[in-house]
């Protein structure tokens, strides 16, 4: 309680130096949440992507059971390969009716003859396509390979540099704020240098002298990570059904983004809330407890 | 009881303390003096940990006070009361809050501080001037506010660096005769100073320094 009364004392005595502190944390912790909450959408879109048949390997007329298994093998054999799926010819033309219902021009003349079989392959991780493409090229009775080699690429080379220039980012101004805070903290403890001396000389634990300070910037890194919550809510909330359009066909978009009074909405926001308190709560006790520990040391 | 055993500090080249051994008994009343860079203070920082020797032994009771590690020196200050020169009393509390900080440090309830506070005050007679603000009071009120900071904790041992250098006649009369009830109770008081009256008034053990080292250690004379 007495901490807490000290800190509210030094946050009041010098609210310019307190701003300061708060609105570097604030910039810290909006681009750190929208960093994160990039990051992991590009992994629930990576993971959409994953999670399709990477690769589709089409047979040749006269291809029969014996090449189809002799593929399998071959693909199993890598451990590379996360799932495999046959789709005969008869499979494909059901597959075929199923997308075109709408259209009764195009279902008149395809017949299960028309269509190749095809084998559908889902690799451990998109990096090892490349790997696999040739192997299935060398491989008896196979007309072509299809696959999404190009989306989950580019995927991976965007999420990569957005990662790589986001992180970098986010690393710098993580130290700014920290030295921010320290230097703010360490103008406090040289105003009240004789303070805390006398704390000293008449027996204070480090901790007494200590915890006013931390929980001042413990304060700021709470208050700030409140603060850009509610601006990244907003932005969230405003642009709320274009984000869902655009990922449309991503369920985990529709479910998280489908009604912000549902309990999927509720839940993820607070959640997000908690991560960035907890980053405002580390920040804001680093920055005072190096200011601190310098001073009592 | 405080034991010296051949300590001495040195201060980037200059020997402030060479090869001191001295005892001090529980309840003794000392006065160190010397000229100025004689080493009184340093001894008097020395017992509170503010500095480490160079080399040699410290003892209060059966602590060894110079491996006392850094995080724990506050549990031996808890021990020892300290009055200085310039009174290092805050600017921005009043006499009753300088006092109480001792005890909210301590962790005591609201209540028994309040009781424990004016208790020390009355002690010095302060209770009157528990309301003031430091600028509002004389230097002579704020030693006694000083001295009433030291003991309100019930110390073992009251170290004291040139308690009365600012004060005039009558109040470092005062702060001695304060100095010497507190001593009547059983706390050892250590003071170093430069008044010679206290010494030629007083039957108390003196020990003389010069140049960081005892030239005289002179015992109370015994009562005929």
């Amino acid at each position: 309680m007495r901490s807490l009364k000290t800190a509210w004392k030094h946050i009041r005595r010098s609210p310019y130096q307190a701003i300061v502190s708060m609105l570097t944390l604030f910039i810290t912790l909006l681009l750190t949440g929208i960093f994160s909450l990039a990051t992991v959408s590009s992994i629930f879109v990576l993971q959409y992507f994953e999670s399709k048949p990477q690769l589709t390997v089409f047979f040749t007329d006269k291809a029969g059971e014996q090449e189809v298994n002799v593929l399998k093998k071959t693909l199993d054999q890598t451990g590379k390969v996360a799932s495999m799926k046959y789709v005969s010819k008869e499979e494909a033309l059901v597959l075929y009716r199923e997308q075109n219902k709408n259209d009764p021009l195009l279902l008149e003349m395809v017949t299960a003859d028309i269509l190749p079989a095809s084998l559908e392959v889902t690799a451990l991780r998109p990096e090892f396509l490349a790997e696999l493409e040739p192997l299935i090229k060398r491989s008896e009775g196979v007309e072509e390979v299809v696959f999404q080699r190009d989306i989950v690429e580019n995927l991976l080379r965007w999420t990569r540099g957005i990662r790589i220039i986001l992180g970098g980012l986010v690393g710098l101004l993580v130290v700014d704020t920290i030295l921010v805070i320290m230097v703010v903290t360490s103008m406090k403890i040289a105003l009240k240098k004789e303070e805390i001396e006398i704390f000293r000389l008449v027996g204070a634990s480090r901790w007494y002298i200590r915890s006013p300070f931390i929980i001042e910037g413990v304060t700021y890194g709470v208050m700030s990570a409140i603060l850009a919550w509610l601006v990244i809510t907003g932005i969230v909330l405003w642009y709320r059904e274009s984000i869902a359009a655009f990922f449309q066909s991503i369920p985990i978009f529709q479910i998280v983004l489908g009604n912000p009074m549902d309990t999927p909405f509720i839940a993820s926001s607070f959640g997000f809330l908690g991560v960035l308190s907890c980053v405002g709560f580390i920040l804001g006790s680093l920055g005072s407890f190096f200011a601190v520990n310098r001073f009592l040391r | 009881m405080i034991r010296f055993i051949t300590v001495s500090k040195h201060y980037l080249g200059h020997q402030a303390l060479k090869d001191i051994s001295v005892d001090i008994e529980n309840g003794e009343f000392v006065f160190l003096i010397g000229p100025s860079g004689a080493g009184k203070t340093t001894i008097l920082r020395l017992i509170i940990r503010d500095i480490l020797p160079s080399s040699g032994s410290i003892l209060l009771d059966d602590i060894e006070v110079h491996r006392i590690p850094h995080k724990k020196v506050h549990h031996l200050r808890r021990r020892v009361g300290m009055i200085f020169q310039d009174f290092k009393i805050l600017q921005d509390r009043t006499v009753f809050e300088n006092v109480a900080i001792v005890l909210e440090i301590l962790g005591r309830k609201p209540k028994d501080i309040e009781k424990e506070v004016k208790d020390a005050l009355s002690l010095v007679d302060m209770v009157d001037k528990m309301h003031k603000f430091p600028a509002q009071l004389s230097a002579g009120e704020l030693q006694r506010t000083s001295l009433a900071r030291a003991i309100v904790m019930g110390p073992k041992v009251i170290l004291a660096d040139e308690p009365t250098g600012n004060l005039d006649s009558e109040n470092a009369w005062k702060v001695l005769s304060i100095l010497q009830e507190v001593n009547k109770l059983g706390t050892t008081i250590i003071m170093a100073t430069h008044n010679m009256d206290f010494i030629k008034e007083s039957n108390y053990r003196v020990i003389s320094m010069k140049d960081g080292s005892i030239i005289n250690d002179e015992k109370p004379k015994t009562k005929k």
